[in-house]
């Protein structure tokens, strides 16, 4: 019987990973062999002229030309960390609130939550463009603005230094709340509702059952998408590299990653950039896997 | 009103619903700030060059009717190469991304293996992993084994390979949360029936999970759909451009053709709406678990 037990069990270890096999062979051959690849280049020195021949080792060469790079390295790194900590901040609590509104009892609630949805699920591409025709000097934004004495004339709100990133944190915030929504929703709707009503009849007003209830309900899932924002926030690419493509003081590391091997045809400090990036991200990754995932 | 309220005896007053207030009020508020951009492009998509540089700006089109921006769009070659690449690259995502993630999804709900707890761990951390790490690694490996730069099939052969790596690992993520739920127990009826494991999976669990594998397949369907960033770095011959990288290629840097701008907006964003709304709500148990990424 053990025999045969363990045969049947072999057996089915053996399917799995035939099972397994396609995702393994993706996994392994197109991320974490791109991953080490990358750390090589990064030792190397790779330029467009290179690519396809041996690279010279150049040590931590290439790293040392990124750091030192006051002038695009250091503001990029700065951009970096305001633009993901401060979006993740906005895109947390607007997305909060839209679920609290979404779980609140009204008619036509699923066509609310679906409108809601829009900004998320369609391109970034054409949103941005969108953004850009709309906050442009001759644009609606302005002319609100301006109707409402807000302004006394029109500002180029994605090309002044120091109005581009409030304008590209705007658009992120409109963009990506609507994910903080979903997924906050969801466990709003699993909370047990005599909680609520228990508290009512002991006499707590909504404000202390928010605060009592709901929110020690939502912290673990506040945890969860506040991280996986900062994460996505502290890698995109797209939005900035559409919408400034990394000017009037929005250069963040991802779009200077770009510019080194595309821009300057470097990939050796490209590639050193990616590297800090990464390492700053399995700061963020560490406390992901550690809060969440165990 | 308010004298007829507090005439009645005190406990039968009804409060003016100040809660009911701030909801409708806020719910105005995130839909005016969603809905807005999106009309704005859908009236500009109607205007004429006239309407458009119009200052104040017009609230509405003159001729609803006037179609000329969408006729202008669809003579664009590079438009049309880009619908019909986008459509044939993201189907082919589609069907590689549900077949291999419903296999290995299936391995991970139902078969025990060693190293299963190191697969998902594998996986997890992927789907966590930015796509920005593979950019220039990608690009260099793309570069040698000349997947990139052809011109040609290779290059979208290339670009599809990369697709994976974003699609599997959500895919494996929300099915195998789903086949979880999936009772194991009809399957051991099948398996006492005298089916295979690959008749269960074949006739039984596949049937069950149709739902979900839809969700699946419209959400990998959204991500190569509004994918930029590999597709900018990667295809470069207009022949073989995506629908986002044509559409950037079209409308570049500076132009005022602001009705077609707004017309390419339109037809990119509203079939990846329509997807995502039918997906959304089924994987909605799967998201807390799972999630999404962007």
């Amino acid at each position: 019987m053990a025999v045969l037990g363990q045969t049947k069990q072999a057996r089915d270890a053996r399917l799995a990973y035939l099972l397994i096999l396609p995702t393994v062979l993706i996994i392994g051959g197109l991320v974490f062999y791109p991953v080490i690849y990358n750390v090589w280049l990064s030792f190397h020195q790779v330029t467009t002229g290179n690519l396809g021949e041996t690279a010279p080792f150049v040590g931590l060469g290439n790293y040392r030309y990124v750091i030192k790079d006051i002038e695009r390295f250091l503001p990029a790194l700065r951009t970096t960390f305001v633009y993901s900590i401060t979006g993740m901040l906005l895109s947390l609590g607007v997305g909060l609130i839209a679920s609290l509104l979404l779980n609140a009892k009204f008619r036509a609630r699923g066509v609310a939550r679906g409108i809601m949805l829009f900004p998320y699920a369609a391109p970034t591409i054409a949103m941005a463009q969108i953004f850009k025709w709309i906050v442009q000097p001759n644009g609606l934004v302005n002319w609100l603005l301006m109707q409402a004495n807000i302004i006394p004339e029109p500002r180029a709100w994605l090309t002044e230094r120091g109005l581009a990133l409030p304008a590209v944190l705007l658009f992120q915030t409109w963009k990506y709340f609507p994910f903080c929504m979903l997924m906050i929703l969801a466990r709003l709707q699993a909370v047990d509702q005599t909680l609520y009503e228990a508290a009512e009849v002991d006499g707590a007003n909504a404000w202390q059952r928010f605060l009592h209830i709901t929110l020690p309900e939502l912290r673990y899932v506040l945890l969860t998408v506040g991280l996986l924002r900062l994460i996505w926030n502290f890698n995109k690419f797209d939005d900035i590299w559409l919408l400034t493509g990394g000017s009037s003081g929005t250069m963040v590391l991802p779009v200077l990653t770009y510019q080194y091997s595309f821009g300057l045809n470097n990939f050796g400090w490209g590639a050193a950039n990616a590297m800090i990036l990464a390492l700053l991200l399995t700061v963020f990754l560490y406390f992901y896997m550690k809060e969440v995932v165990e | 009103m308010s004298d007829v309220a507090q005439a009645q005896p005190l406990k039968r007053r009804r409060p003016f619903p100040w809660g009911r207030v701030l909801l409708y009020f806020m719910l105005a508020i995130f839909m005016i700030s969603v809905l807005v951009p999106f009309y704005w492009m859908l009236r500009t998509s109607l205007m004429t060059f006239g309407e458009i540089v119009a200052y104040p700006p017009r609230l509405v089109p003159k001729d609803w009717f006037n179609l000329s921006a969408y006729q202008k769009l669809f003579e664009q070659m590079q438009f049309i190469w880009g619908i019909r690449n986008s459509l044939i690259i993201s189907t082919i995502v589609v069907v590689l991304t549900v077949t291999f993630s419903t296999l290995g999804s299936y391995a991970v709900a139902r078969m025990r293996f060693p190293g299963k707890a190191w697969f998902m761990r594998g996986v997890i951390v992927v789907y966590m992993f930015p796509a920005v790490m593979l950019m220039i690694p990608m690009f260099v490996i793309m570069s040698r084994v000349r997947m990139t730069g052809t011109g040609g099939t290779r290059d979208v052969v290339g670009l599809i390979l990369v697709y994976l790596t974003q699609t599997m690992p959500v895919a494996i993520y929300m099915l195998s949360s789903y086949f979880k739920t999936v009772p194991e127990e009809i399957e051991e009826a099948g398996i006492i029936d005298g089916c295979t494991r690959w008749s269960v999976i074949y006739r039984i669990t596949i049937p069950l999970s149709v739902p979900a594998i839809a969700s699946v397949a419209l959400y990998t369907f959204m991500i190569a759909w509004n994918e930029y960033m590999f597709a900018f770095i990667l295809l470069k011959a207009k022949e073989t451009l995506t629908l986002p990288i044509a559409f950037y290629r079209i409308f570049g840097q500076f132009n005022t053709a602001w009705d077609m701008v707004m017309a390419a907006a339109i037809v990119i964003s509203v079939p990846v709406i329509i997807a995502f709304l039918a997906s959304e709500k089924s994987f909605a148990q799967g998201l807390t678990a799972g999630g999404v990424k962007g």
